[in-house]
């Protein structure tokens, strides 16, 4: 029989600082976390605003910003990490540690400059750039499990972490898991994206409304400990709630655009849903991928539809990247953190800049205000260029799902 | 930092798998000569992917692999439900990636071409639609043997029942100067770090569930080595991928 998989601890960084109280003071207050970008200069681009953090709300446990310099991932992790474990009350040895990452860009400037100007590079910090160097060093320098793994498939790769967690902990393969994912915005990754016009040019997002014209950037990073509900309660650890589905599925539809008609997103949420054991019904909650792009939020809304039927327009769908930016690698680690938030504390996070309807998006969107709501499982949705789709189900703890 | 990172040489995996497929790609042109999979240096174009060799090189090694995606022939078939893809590489598109800041430095403004073919699921996505693969799509990084990585993924996801096979595919660039540079520093600080292969290339496994009474296989690390010698040490860390193509489609088969 499958292990149940708990959440026992995380440890959250975001554009309004660092740990929960931050996330429930910003977002779930109805507050954006988009400012001018003051960590380089952006002139050069369409583009002017990200979600960076720029030390308003809870700076990071022994990392003090300093104005004008991307923290180093490594740093954020490691403080995310710290959190995570310390509020699982566990230390993490034998852990696999699972991170979705592209590597931290921050160093990769410097070193292009160096080689520019004919110096030797020195910058220690262009190492991590190196994906898999930033599990490896979290954890050597942590005691964690030996095997430690990047994910690097773009926007779902921290998703596809804790759903990978997730099932080596179902299947008796680890009993205790670290996953998480980083992103923390530099000018390399800001200048791509804004070279694809994928960013929005008036300073919010917008999803799902009328007139939205793409997604900005924010800071992310989180890290959970998963772990086999039996191994939790033989230890006495509080179980915060249960990953208690996860699936993935491909659109093969198109290199960057997804299926008009959502029908890998909804592969990906329909095979979460059956493997928690629930009927679509008793979704709650979606946090959905809403990027604010004209493309994704129809065909996520097509996908909500495909999955929920008759029932989708009852069941509240956010994209708190209005909110938090979208932080890529990190997505779906955040707002894995930021879905449990709603189920704990019944609070369901809002989709900000949300102004006139789009008829092509015709569900519930939760406009600008949180709202309660007594829920038992949400689904947190996320998508990558590829046609790559990830769901996971989140459980309330103390849910039997039966 | 010391790092002793596991691999995943002396497991085997969970039940028995079959390789249904195998190829590799060295498009050195004649500095491939006596080396698996060598070929000439020009690779098919994908449209829409310029500057980098990364995809193109995906996109060859699993046409290779898997038969031409217009045929009812090809290892796909009507599979594409229960196929799943896992690329693994260290480094990623660094030509791609590289390009682009070192333009920004510069102070030329991107090419949008560069914002999307920069992550290693673009091209997962045109071979997706070629094949009608609508399975769950995976992509990892791993310091020493991210192709041994790969094929304990693809047990995983085997084993979870989230496919009946899985296209493993590994690929690694040649090393630019940031590469070079990150190679020579964490060799310099004593940490483990997987060997790059000579050039561009890449290396693909089909691996499927077998059938009972099959014997368990090794999975296979990019340390493992053939009776004769190195199973390809031209490849650097894909040599264990390989190796899994060539050892265990005797056996599996």
């Amino acid at each position: 029989m499958a292990a149940e998989v708990a959440i026992t601890g995380y440890g959250v960084f975001t554009s309004y600082g660092f740990g929960t109280q931050a996330l429930r003071d910003g977002l779930f207050a109805g507050h954006t976390g988009f400012t001018p970008v003051t960590r380089f200069d952006s002139t050069p681009y369409h583009a002017d605003r990200a979600a960076t953090y720029e030390g308003e709300g809870p700076e990071i446990p022994g990392l003090p910003l300093k104005p004008g310099v991307t923290p180093g991932q490594g740093e954020v992790l490691r403080a995310c990490a710290l959190a995570a474990l310390a509020m699982a009350r566990h230390n993490g040895a034998d852990a696999p540690v699972l991170l979705g990452t592209a590597g931290d860009h921050s160093g990769n400037r410097g070193f292009w400059e160096d080689i520019a100007t004919g110096r030797a590079p020195a910058d220690p910090r262009v190492l991590d750039s190196l994906p898999s160097r930033l599990a490896e060093r979290l954890g050597e320098e942590l005691g964690l499990g030996r095997r430690r793994l990047a994910f690097v498939n773009a926007c779902v790769a921290s998703t596809n972490a804790i759903a990978h967690g997730a099932d080596l902990i179902s299947r008796g393969s680890a009993d205790v898991v670290v996953a998480g994912g980083s992103y923390l915005v530099t000018e390399d990754v800001f200048a791509k994206f804004d070279s694809g016009k994928a960013l929005s040019r008036e300073g919010v997002v917008r999803p799902f409304a009328k007139g939205r014209m793409g997604l900005l950037q924010g800071d992310g990073v989180a890290v959970l400990v998963l772990e086999s509900v039996r191994h939790a309660q033989e230890r006495g650890a509080d179980i915060l709630g249960k990953v208690a589905g996860w699936g993935m599925a491909a659109d093969a539809h198109h290199v960057i655009q997804p299926h008009p008609r959502g029908e890998g997103m909804a592969a990906a949420a329909t095979a979460a849903i059956r493997k928690a054991g629930i009927a679509p019904e008793q979704i709650g909650y979606v946090n959905a991928h809403g990027t604010g792009t004209p493309l994704n939020d129809v065909a996520e809304t097509a996908a909500l539809h495909r999955v929920f039927g008759e029932h989708a327009p009852r069941v509240p769908v956010s994209s708190t990247k209005s909110g938090t930016g979208h932080m890529l690698e990190a997505t779906g680690a955040v707002e894995a953190v930021i879905t449990l938030l709603a189920l704990r504390e019944g609070l369901l996070p809002p989709t900000l800049g949300y102004q006139e309807p789009d008829p092509d998006c015709d569900l519930d969107y939760v406009p600008n205000t949180a709202r309660p709501a007594d829920i038992t499982h949400a689904l947190s949705l996320n998508a990558a260029f590829g046609g790559v789709n990830a769901a996971l189900v989140l459980e309330r703890a103390g849910e039997d799902a039966a | 930092m010391t790092a002793r990172t596991n691999t995943p040489a002396a497991a085997d995996f969970v039940r028995p798998r079959a390789v249904a497929g195998a190829a590799c790609l060295a498009p050195w042109g004649e500095r491939a000569e006596g080396v698996p999979g060598g070929a000439a240096e020009e690779l098919p174009k994908v449209v829409g992917f310029v500057l980098s060799r990364f995809s193109p090189i995906v996109n060859a090694a699993v046409v290779e692999c898997l038969g031409d995606p217009t045929s009812e022939d090809n290892l796909v078939g009507q599979a594409g439900p229960r196929t799943a893809m896992v690329l693994a590489t260290m480094y990623g598109d660094t030509v791609t990636g590289d390009t682009a800041t070192a333009r920004m430095v510069d102070g030329k403004v991107h090419s949008p071409l560069l914002f999307f073919q920069s992550v290693t699921t673009s091209i997962l996505g045109h071979l997706t639609k070629k094949y009608g693969i609508t399975g769950p799509l995976t992509s990892l990084s791993h310091l020493t043997d991210p192709g041994g990585q790969a094929l304990l993924l693809a047990d995983s996801l085997l084993e979870s029942d989230a496919a009946d096979q899985v296209v493993i595919v590994g690929v690694e660039t040649a090393a630019n100067e940031r590469a070079a540079s990150v190679q020579q520093r964490l060799t310099e600080n004593q940490e483990q770090v997987g060997a790059l292969p000579v050039s561009d290339a890449a290396a693909v496994v089909l691996l499927r569930k077998a059938g009972q009474g099959s014997e368990r296989l090794p999975l296979l690390a990019s340390a493992v080595t053939e009776p004769d010698g190195a199973a390809a040490p031209e490849y650097g860390w894909l040599s264990g991928l390989v190796a899994a193509g060539r050892v265990q489609a005797g056996v599996a088969a």
